[in-house]
């Protein structure tokens, strides 16, 4: 029993927090800078899962990729201490005699919900980094079909435009380069055919399936070959705790921002 | 319609205006210099607006020189509203930056990349310009405090706004990186600096529960802040005194 409350104190303790966020500080900083010279080692993590990416890449480079492990090590670290801290804060906010659970009290509660959505955010990267489905380069001419990964469900591209900019176009540079690649999806399954949109930086869903332009072709406007997209189909197990977390977030600080105010206006009356 | 050169020569205007106010700022001449000030911050919207309407729905994301002195301007003119006597110190550092930017210009327009034709690219600069804007007007309250001896009451709340703003502008980035590289995480330096930078006020905004929180550690700290957003972000987005291809493809072919 001492010794779990001697870990909650210690885990609890802020000093502990702010060395963490501190080391972490340090760590990636020192990796951005490792990123900037070795940029195509970690441009593989945008098509691999964590695990696949440490078997492949990061065992194999361990000198240049030992800051990623060593800030993963830190974001657990930061985790447990965030947790406990913020379980802490609760604890001495309600038990307070000053809290009487109203709606006017509830701004005290924003150093708790910041904490929470915090951790959501980053249980629901490492989800999105470690598990579900990420299938690159699934290629499409128009009239083409393919199956999403591990499923009976095909997807058809129905329909394909690619526009580019004119001779006269404003933007400098960019005559008869692409300004917009669009597409139409038939998914096909048991439940019949269903049409989506899908176009650069906008991405569809299907199912708890994400799909994504990756590439297309041509880029110039006088290309005579065929034109094609390239798909990323995702299955994103995380993405909702990032929304999620995201949400909280961004609760827990319009909260704090309205504690701030509020103590600046009292240290100005007085 | 607007010729691609107003938002450059509305913007030049807008630094001789706020060269002109500095003198006054300093002669404490309060009137002229918010009236000066105003119409400044006018004309570097215009500019920025204009800029930004031209190339619609395309972003021109590397802009940070051409948009911090607008909002350190803006900071200005609300605590000239507020009242506070620390609005118009900022005058003069507000007309150093908005300088820099005509004298070491890298040029106004990016090359425009599809990647960037994104709503979400438009709100996550908007809001990290911001909030370096807020982080920079912090520090510089808080130096000046120190060495002026006076008491700071103001650099922890500017702070805190840009923090805030940064976390808004973390979340839209999220959203933009998700939505156009299908991962919330872009997996390079730009990214992971920000990401530090990040750590370092979420650090300096726990450090008032420790004993190490007073005015000078306060202070010492809000300049290293400065220092990290200027060399890992605003540096790189000008010209001239950088490092030769700091500011070339490269940093394009991220986006």
């Amino acid at each position: 029993m001492n010794s779990i409350r001697r870990f909650r104190k210690f885990t609890g303790d802020t000093r502990v927090s702010l060395c963490l966020i501190y080391a972490l500080f340090a760590d990636i900083l020192i990796g951005s800078m490792v990123m900037k010279d070795h940029p195509e080692l970690f441009h593989s993590l945008n098509n691999q899962s964590l695990q696949e990416w440490i078997l492949s890449c990061g065992e194999r480079n361990m000198h240049l990729a030992c800051w990623l492990f060593v800030a993963l090590f830190l974001l657990l670290c930061l985790a447990v201490t965030t947790t406990i801290c913020g379980i802490n804060k609760l604890i001495a906010i309600i038990r307070s005699p000053g809290w009487h659970g109203q709606w006017r009290e509830l701004p005290e509660l924003a150093p708790f919900i910041l904490h929470l959505g915090f951790l959501m955010l980053l249980i629901g990267q490492l989800a999105s980094h470690t598990i579900g489905v990420n299938s690159h380069g699934n290629i499409l001419i128009v009239g083409g079909v393919i199956n999403i990964p591990g499923t009976e469900t095909k997807i058809l591209l129905k329909d394909l435009k690619i526009t580019f900019f004119g001779k006269s176009t404003t933007f400098l540079g960019m005559e008869n380069s692409p300004c917009d690649c669009s597409a139409t999806l038939s998914f096909v399954d048991s439940t019949g055919s269903h049409e989506r949109r899908i176009s650069l930086n906008q991405p569809c869903w299907y199912r708890g399936w994400s799909l994504f332009i990756e590439d297309f072709y041509p880029k110039t406007k006088n290309s005579a070959r065929t034109s094609f997209i390239n798909l990323t189909i995702r299955n994103d197990p995380g993405i909702i705790l990032i929304t999620a977390g995201a949400l909280v977030f961004g609760l827990g600080l319009a909260m704090y921002l309205f504690l701030v105010m509020q103590s600046h206006a009292d240290k100005e009356r007085n | 319609m607007t010729s691609l050169t107003f938002p450059i020569e509305t913007y030049y205007l807008a630094v001789l205006l706020y060269g002109i106010t500095v003198p006054f700022s300093i002669m404490k001449k309060e009137r002229l210099s918010v009236f000066l000030l105003k119409t400044a911050f006018a004309v570097n919207l215009v500019s920025e607006v204009s800029g930004r309407y031209l190339i619609w729905p395309f972003c021109n994301m590397f802009s940070e020189p051409f948009f911090l002195p607008l909002c350190l301007a803006g900071i200005s003119l609300v605590l000239t509203v507020r009242k506070r006597q620390e609005a118009l110190s900022l005058v003069p550092l507000t007309a150093a930056l908005s300088l820099a930017a005509v004298l070491f210009s890298e040029g106004y327009y990016p090359p425009f990349t599809l990647m960037s034709k994104s709503i979400y690219a438009h709100l996550f600069h908007f809001f990290v310009f911001i909030a370096h804007g807020f982080l920079t007007a912090g520090a510089y309250f808080a130096i000046c405090s120190v060495f002026l001896s006076k008491r700071d009451y103001i650099s922890y709340h500017t702070i805190a706004w840009g923090f805030a703003f940064l976390c808004t502008a973390g979340l839209f980035g999220m959203i933009w990186s998700y939505v156009g590289r299908s991962d919330v995480i872009s997996w390079n330096h730009y990214y992971f600096h920000s990401i530090a930078i990040w750590f370092y006020y979420a650090g300096f905004l726990h450090l008032h529960l420790t004993k190490y929180w007073n005015q000078k550690t306060r202070a010492w700290l809000l300049a290293g802040g400065f220092l990290l957003i200027f060399f890992f972000d605003y540096l790189p987005q000008i010209g001239g005194i950088h490092a030769p291809g700091v500011l070339n493809t490269k940093l394009y072919e991220l986006y």
